[in-house]
């Protein structure tokens, strides 16, 4: 069923859906997005959050086997980095799709604005950009210990750019429902959901196509077990997250916090709250994952499938909920709760950048070698050489 | 160098919407824009209603977030307190837009988040600009803060004023007389 021409097939289609949903809002602008002027941030902001998110929770991953060197996950190790790059690429081209004159953005070095959270996003992003590709480039070349340093690096770099980013919603006095510390601890919560359900996934197919030479199974366990079990954990804790920032914005309504926590809980986003964030994101893979024979690789690539979802409306219904509420001025003014979706240009948008996701990793597994194995254990240089970036 | 504010007083406003007119007209604006607006309340059953109106715009905050979370400093704060934008520099990520506490910014055709100017080259001169001379009641006074003659600081020493949204922080340079 898995083979490299279904994967270019399904990253080429969903790259075509990407193509026409970018011309059109490069056509139309804001008019083929989802968002108005009441509620200015929308999928194209979540998408970039959910793509970044991918390469930072695929980074802290990997980090446990070639940063804190616990052997058993060494063997992810260098197409977790791919993955990275290539989330964090998709999550670039998302995030210029959305912003309404890119090149501008060249004056982030001529007139900083240093309070600003979206300009210490473009400097660390940047800098995280550089770093993965030098640690790739020294993984290719096999220079392991020049690699593993730079990895201590990326892992710096990435939470600190990801909880970063989510201190841009965190910082905003006028969203109640996002001002605070809880966006940016969540958010690297739940891009290591996001990169265990990639990997889970990733290594899945992997296996199936005998697409690595290294063994994936470490000690009579699967690799694809291991991340299922860690998966487990942090659907828990995700859900322990959920459930205080819902618990504490609801009880005693909390001013403008609480129609926001309704909003998801009862209110407009409530459909896609319960099956989507609660459903697919937790209950189901928590069920497929804890049931008898839950660890089978195959039932963890199931379940890291449904989490891939509903991580990705986790971060768009977040993104909603912080707008959503209407502001009032006058006393005694009821607010209502504002209409925003997300529009097929979105949605084409984010497909592609699966697909543009799908097909860098492809072409990297084409032209490097991306196994573990045989250098650490017999140190050849493979017939397939390296291509260099 | 001046300090401008502006001084609303809504109990005057008969919500006849000259105001946004008038500013439309001098700015250019596009049909669906508006730099300035009314909010407005509608309370109780025939015959015993009631209408609050609120005129609203950019509070050009002494504080203001849209200044701090500007990456670019696009959006910048001059010294004469006026809160002002330089296009050339907007990278248009409307965070400014989610930073507002007053829904004071649109989105213009060049996704570029516009928002009252405070029309500088009237308020340089002395002069009040089209949306407070345009006004039947001189709803909106602006003047210079820091002039101890002008008529803005008359109006504040004689009027107990509010600002809005005083929780947020902001410092807005827009005050309401109580009512
Ligand atoms: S009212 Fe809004 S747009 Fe105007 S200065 Fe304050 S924060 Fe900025
Ligand atoms: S949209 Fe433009 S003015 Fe607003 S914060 Fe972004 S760069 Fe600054």
């Amino acid at each position: 069923m898995f083979n490299r021409k279904t994967g270019l097939i399904i990253a080429g289609i969903l790259i075509v859906f990407g193509l026409v949903g970018a011309l059109n809002i490069l056509i139309h602008g804001e008019h083929a997005m989802g968002t108005n002027n009441k509620v200015p941030w929308g999928a194209m902001i979540a998408g970039y959050v959910f793509f970044v998110g991918a390469s930072a929770g695929l980074s802290i991953v990997s980090s446990l086997g070639h940063v804190f060197k616990i052997e058993r996950f060494e063997v992810i190790g260098k197409r977790a980095l791919v993955g990275g790059i290539a989330t964090l690429l998709m999550g670039f081209v998302v995030i210029a799709l959305e912003l309404g004159k890119p090149f501008n953005m060249i004056y982030i070095l001529f007139s900083p604005g240093i309070s600003s959270a979206i300009f210490w996003m473009g400097a660390l992003y940047g800098t995280l950009l550089v770093l993965l590709l030098a640690e790739f480039y020294f993984v290719i070349k096999g220079k392991h210990a020049i690699a593993s340093t730079i990895g201590i690096f990326v892992v710096i770099a990435d939470v600190a750019a990801h909880s970063n980013l989510g201190a841009v919603f965190g910082n905003s006095v006028a969203r109640s429902f996002w001002n605070g510390p809880f966006i940016p601890i969540y958010l690297i919560v739940l891009a290591i959901l996001l990169g265990l359900g990639v990997l889970a996934v990733m290594f899945y197919i992997i296996d199936k196509t005998n697409a690595t030479k290294d063994s994936l199974v470490y000690r009579n366990e699967h690799i694809v077990s291991i991340i299922g079990k860690l998966m487990a954990l942090f659907i828990v804790i995700s859900f322990f997250f959920m459930f205080w920032k819902l618990f504490t914005s609801t009880y005693g309504a909390a001013p403008g916090q609480y129609e926001a926590a309704m909003a998801l809980l009862a209110g407009p986003l409530s459909f896609n709250f319960w099956v989507f964030d609660v459903l697919l994101m937790m209950v189901i893979p928590f069920i497929l994952l804890m049931t008898k024979n839950g660890f089978q690789p195959q039932r963890v690539f199931l379940a890291g499938i449904l989490t891939i979802i509903g991580n990705l409306f986790v971060r768009i219904d977040l993104v909603f909920a912080g707008e959503i509420v209407e502001f009032t001025f006058l006393p005694g003014q009821e607010s209502q709760y504002l209409h925003a979706f997300v529009s097929w240009s979105e949605w084409g948008v984010l497909l592609g950048a699966i697909g543009g996701s799908i097909l860098i990793y492809l072409l990297a597994e084409k032209y490097f070698n991306l196994d573990e194995e045989h250098e650490h254990h017999h140190g050849e240089s493979k017939a397939n050489k390296p291509v260099e970036a | 160098m001046a300090r401008y504010g502006l001084v609303i007083d809504d109990s005057k406003c008969t919500g006849c919407t000259a105001c946004t007119i008038a500013c439309q007209l001098h700015n250019n604006l596009e049909p669906e824009m508006t730099y300035n607006r009314l909010e407005i309340l509608e309370t109780g059953t025939y015959p015993n209603v009631k209408m609050d109106i609120m005129p609203m715009q950019c509070m050009h905050c002494d504080n203001a977030p849209c200044v701090s979370v500007c990456p670019t400093q696009a959006t910048y704060k001059r010294e004469d307190g006026i809160v002002a934008i330089d296009y050339d520099k907007c990278i248009g990520c409307k965070y400014c837009m989610t930073a507002c506490p007053y829904d004071a910014r649109k989105l213009n055709e060049e996704r570029v988040p516009v928002k009252c100017r405070w029309c500088p080259e009237y308020l340089e001169k002395g002069e009040q600009p089209p949306c407070a001379a345009t006004c039947m009641n001189d709803v909106r006074v602006f003047g210079d803060l820091d002039d101890p003659n002008s008529k803005i600081n008359k109006i504040l020493a004689e009027n107990e004023v509010v600002s809005l949204l005083p929780e947020k922080g902001t410092k807005p340079s827009i005050f309401y007389v109580k009512k």
